[in-house]
């Protein structure tokens, strides 16, 4: 069998490494083949771009070579796929070669997309990119005070990273002693500060007690030097503005028609491509209505791993993804908590503290463990 | 109606259904017909405001076994 | 001050205690070592040849081995250098050089097989 995982972000990475452990076997004896195309030697911890953006992280922490993150028994290619032939189980790459495989794993994951909203690229900060969050923190540090708005687009990569960077920005502007010189305002698309309403409930008051002004339901159309306006027919003045972009899925998938705005459909239990019965996509790829976080794709590799494992060792799958996710909440002010649901569970998060903010400054380091498949 | 887009929300918490709408109505063409299906119970009154207040348009709302439907006309 | 404290307040006491003396810096580092001790762990119990080679280490006869390496490197600085050919017959007609060259010579068939 020859198992094909296109992307090394977080899911491809958890993904392979998962399973060449479960088919340590099969692999040694050559009955089985994991093959892995990327776009890049490096592996980025995306989240991390947060606290770069804040200055809370240096760059060079950032990254590891791709290639120590995986278990040796993994054929690693920098050489992305260009065209998908799923008819005949096959792929061209970069390079020219054409691949076949018996099962294909897609884990291309999203890119932020301020192209989307006009004005948006050229008089906002972002924080999706190196560049991009190396330049808010120069921005930043050059900010004497005014008034700086936060605006999220639709769909995003990380759900929570509105509020941790609003959160952020106070504890920043505090250090730097020019908080009361300082208007904050959050916007964001749907009618509550969150999409999780426990999550809203708890950020709405805290918002009060900072003096942080919101306006909900605002969905950004046009952005403009100073003014940022939305689809509802409102608008807010800036002097610095802070977004988290829309994001789409990659050119590659869109180029190929797998997916509308490069997201592809996917059965929410098993994870296959819907009408490929040998195609599996994870992460931030899929069009599935969950968050697009680091910790959806983690779980959704665990139970791939688990499920193509058991169908190359026992020609059936064994387990479905339950839609677990769980996202840690940095609270500013050096307390964080979390968010944990499945498709049955709603969340419950509980008040900050200062523990679950270490758990999260730890984890920020130990995330290599994870990607390697251990913790 | 055959193709209408079908965007199934139901037992989702985070974007949640009034967010995966947004998304997909900002990924339809002009007079696209969308179908959400949600479980949560604030859909009822969210979806409704957000899709009058830009100016879109409920083409029908209705339950079946307690999963809400509600069919929105992309308009502009 | 009272001296009865509950387990509670005893919990609360060490969590504030620790919160105070921790700094984020602190936690990124043990954050740090904790994923490089995993990472470490990870390889050396997957590894065959280093688990092969832990449980040789427990056997009297490792312990020997490394005893015998020991001693013969620190001989060897000790001992006169004979030279010539006269000097090797001597040195071949040694049994102790005799069994090392049978002992080479097992190793060698070993590793051909």
């Amino acid at each position: 069998m020859h198992i094909l995982v296109v992307g090394g972000g977080m899911g491809g990475t958890i993904l392979a490494n998962n399973l060449a452990r479960r088919l340590s076997g099969e692999l040694e004896q050559g009955s089985s083949k994991i093959t892995m195309l990327s776009a890049t030697d490096k592996h980025m911890y995306q989240p991390g771009l947060l606290y770069v953006a804040v200055g809370k992280m240096s760059t060079t922490e950032l990254y590891r070579d791709q290639k120590s993150l995986l278990e040796p028994s993994i054929d690693f290619h920098v050489d992305p796929v260009e065209k998908f032939d799923m008819d005949n189980n096959s792929v061209t790459t970069k390079s020219g070669k054409k691949i076949s495989y018996d099962i294909l794993c897609i884990a291309t994951g999203s890119r932020g997309n301020a192209a989307g909203i006009p004005g948006l690229a050229e008089n906002a900060c972002q924080f999706y990119t190196e560049a991009d969050a190396l330049a808010m923190y120069k921005k930043l540090q050059k900010f004497e005070g005014g008034k700086v708005v936060v605006a999220t687009g639709v769909p995003h990569k990380c759900p929570m990273s509105p509020l941790e960077i609003t959160f952020f920005l106070v504890d920043y502007f505090k250090k730097r002693g020019i908080w009361d010189k300082v208007d904050l305002h959050y916007t964001y698309p749907i009618g509550r500060v969150h999409s999780l309403e426990p999550v809203a409930n708890w950020a709405a008051p805290e918002f009060d007690k900072l003096g942080i002004t919101y306006e909900t339901l605002f969905n950004m159309k046009e952005v403009v030097p100073g003014k940022v306006i939305s689809e509802e027919d409102s608008s807010a003045e800036f002097d610095l503005l802070v977004t988290v972009p829309p994001h789409k899925g990659q050119q590659v998938i869109e180029d190929n028609e797998l997916g509308a705005g490069g997201f592809i459909p996917t059965d929410k239990k098993k994870l296959n491509m819907e009408g490929r019965e040998n195609v599996f996509v994870l992460g931030d790829t899929t069009n599935l209505p969950i968050s697009k976080a680091g910790s959806t794709a983690h779980f959704e590799a665990e139970a791939l791993g688990e499920n193509i494992a058991a169908l190359v060792q026992q020609g059936e799958p064994v387990r479905e993804y339950d839609g677990k996710v769980f996202c840690f909440i940095e609270a500013g002010d050096g307390k964080a908590t979390y968010a944990m649901f499945d498709y049955n569970n709603p969340p419950n998060p509980q008040a900050p503290t200062s523990g679950l903010h270490w758990f999260k400054t730890a984890y920020n380091r130990m995330y290599w463990a994870s990607a390697r498949g251990i913790i | 109606m055959s193709d209408r887009i079908l965007v199934d929300a139901k037992n989702t918490f985070c974007p949640g259904p009034l967010m995966e709408l947004i998304s997909n109505m900002k990924m339809a063409d002009v007079g696209a017909e969308l179908e959400l299906l949600s479980t949560d119970e604030g859909s009822a009154a969210d979806i409704p405001e957000w899709v009058n207040k830009v100016g879109h348009e409920i083409i029908e709302s209705f339950k079946e076994d307690d999963v809400l439907h509600i069919i929105v006309k992309k308009v502009k | 001050m009272s001296s009865e404290i509950s387990v509670q307040q005893q919990v609360d006491r060490f969590m504030q205690g620790a919160g105070d003396a921790l700094t984020d810096d602190t936690v990124a580092r043990l954050g740090f070592m904790i994923n490089e001790l995993l990472i470490i762990a990870d390889r050396i119990t997957r590894n065959k040849n280093i688990m092969k080679l832990l449980e040789m280490s427990e056997s009297k006869d490792f312990a020997k081995v490394l005893d015998a390496l020991g001693n013969a490197v620190e001989s060897q600085k000790n001992a006169p250098k004979s030279s010539g050919i006269g000097g090797m017959l001597k040195v071949m007609g040694d049994p102790n050089v005799q069994n090392s060259l049978r002992l080479l010579g097992s190793i060698n068939k070993e590793l051909n097989k």
